[in-house]
């Protein structure tokens, strides 16, 4: 079991680092929740640790969005040194670029059901189509056509996306 | 069975190789007589393509070297278990025995308070004499039974006599007052980032800090907590500075490494504590003041701790 949770740790905690990234929307963050998510792993020492892995994860994500929601309700970040900052930012030009399209994705990716949204985000973490079924409660045959329409929603919104803004830059 | 046409979730799940075998074999032999499914399955593939380029996109800048697995096996075995009806229980009994040291305190702390601990004293349930009702003794607690047995009051003739004896015991050294206020700030055991919280003097923090605490000068400092360092960590410990205004109010300083500050708001914020906070980043490390107070006042404040933090 040990062996296997350090394949998984290895192979694994970028793509749970993403996943959390995509649900706290905060590069810290989403660290530390990562590694307790595997320091988890290792107390608890599930059966099918990967699935597990991620079904714990979504759960730290869901609790840390109720933080934030109550953090932001309290507090007034003057932050002197804006997280999720690269620290080798390439020029100025460039990172408002990259700012923007990060934006719109992220709006895109919202604009899904949470469940067209969770499905995808696993799938893109590299679960399989069974333990994307097992995390969500849906049958493994409706996970096609569950990532078929995400899919489809989410470049569709994007390009809306991209075109409104590029409309308004104009 | 000859395919018609192959659906769309169909071409998602072959594409992203999800289909047995045997379902793979008839839909390829089908893609090679069917034109438009052929383009259906690029059309298909390029979408795929494009969400996973679109959500790459989303990947966080990768800021720390995440720790080794063996690192993380050492955390987990030295972090304690979760237990979390104990500890809970755990924590609301300090806080319950905090709360009621602080509330006896307020009333044993001078000579004035004398009559408010006979007032309480008096409101104690007479221990069982002879005129005690069956009923009520039997309704004694054993523990508490043993122990008033065993008290000198026992002993004693009058009701007066038994309450001096009570006064005596209530003029024990008293923890200090802090403790009651300690209850508000401490985070519980089940912190994230809970290493072991101690309150000490002032003098003791900022030698184990290094310097003198951040808090807002010119006012009273009413208690000082610091967690100690764990093992493996460096450099300054997190601190937490409670202090009093005139008013009355209390402020409270948290300075310590990002996630540790963020982590302690956070869990104020689950308690429902309603005070506001402000904070102000610098490098790895945040600055938090948090009070009821106005947003604009803890702002001030916090600025005016950063600016003095910077000349230390």
């Amino acid at each position: 079991m040990a062996d296997e949770l350090e394949q998984l740790y290895q192979t694994t905690y970028q793509a749970v680092v993403r996943f959390l990234y995509r649900k706290v929307w905060d590069a810290d963050r989403a660290e530390d929740l990562a590694q307790e998510v595997f320091m988890r792993a290792l107390s608890h020492r599930p059966e099918k640790p990967r699935s597990w892995v991620f079904a714990v994860a979504a759960n730290l994500a869901r609790d840390e969005a109720r933080a934030a929601i109550r953090r932001r309700r309290h507090l007034t970040l003057l932050s002197a040194d804006p997280a999720g900052r690269p620290s080798s930012a390439p020029s100025a030009d460039e990172m408002v670029e990259e700012d923007e399209r990060q934006a719109e994705v992220r709006l895109a990716l919202d604009s899904l059901t949470p469940r067209d949204r969770e499905v995808l985000l696993l799938w893109d973490a590299g679960l399989s189509y069974p333990e994307i079924a097992e995390r969500t409660g849906l049958a493994v045959g409706a996970i096609g056509t569950t990532l078929a329409r995400a899919r489809k929603r989410l470049v569709d919104a994007y390009e809306r996306q991209h075109d409104h803004d590029a409309a308004a830059h104009s | 069975m000859m395919l018609l046409h192959i659906p769309d979730d169909e071409l998602h799940a072959y594409l992203d190789q999800a289909l047995p075998r045997s379902r793979c074999v008839k839909l390829e032999s089908h893609l090679a007589a069917c034109p438009g499914c052929r383009a259906r399955r690029d059309a298909t593939a390029a979408l795929r393509d494009r969400t996973t380029l679109l959500l790459a996109t989303l990947t966080p800048e990768r800021k720390r070297i995440p720790p080794s697995y063996e690192e993380l096996q050492r955390r987990a075995v030295a972090r304690p278990a979760r237990r979390f009806l104990w500890r809970d229980l755990a924590w609301a009994a300090s806080i319950l025995l905090a709360v009621g040291v602080g509330y006896g305190m307020r009333f044993s702390s001078g000579t004035p308070t004398r009559p408010a601990v006979a007032q309480q004293v008096a409101a104690l349930p007479a221990p069982p004499t002879a005129t005690a009702t069956p009923a009520v003794v039997t309704k004694v607690a054993p523990e508490s039974r043993r122990e008033r047995t065993a008290s000198p009051a026992r002993d004693s003739s009058s009701p007066r006599e038994r309450r001096e004896a009570m006064l005596a015991r209530a003029e024990t050294p008293p923890p200090p007052r802090s403790i009651q206020i300690s209850t508000d700030s401490l985070p519980p055991e089940t912190a994230p980032t809970a290493g072991l919280w101690r309150t000490v003097p002032w003098t003791e923090a900022k030698e184990q800090a290094g310097s003198a605490p951040p808090r807002v000068d010119g006012v009273p400092v009413v208690e000082v907590q610091v967690q100690s360092r764990r093992e493996h960590e460096q450099g300054r410990p997190v601190t937490v500075v409670a202090q009093q205004l005139s008013s009355g109010q209390l402020i409270t300083t948290i300075e310590g490494p990002v996630d540790d500050v963020w982590a302690l708001l956070s869990r104020r914020g689950d308690q429902g504590d309603t005070a506001g906070a402000e904070t102000v980043r610098q490098g790895s490390r945040l600055l938090a003041v948090t009070g009821q107070l106005p947003a604009d006042s803890l702002r001030a404040m916090v600025r005016r701790v950063n600016a003095a933090r910077r000349v230390q």
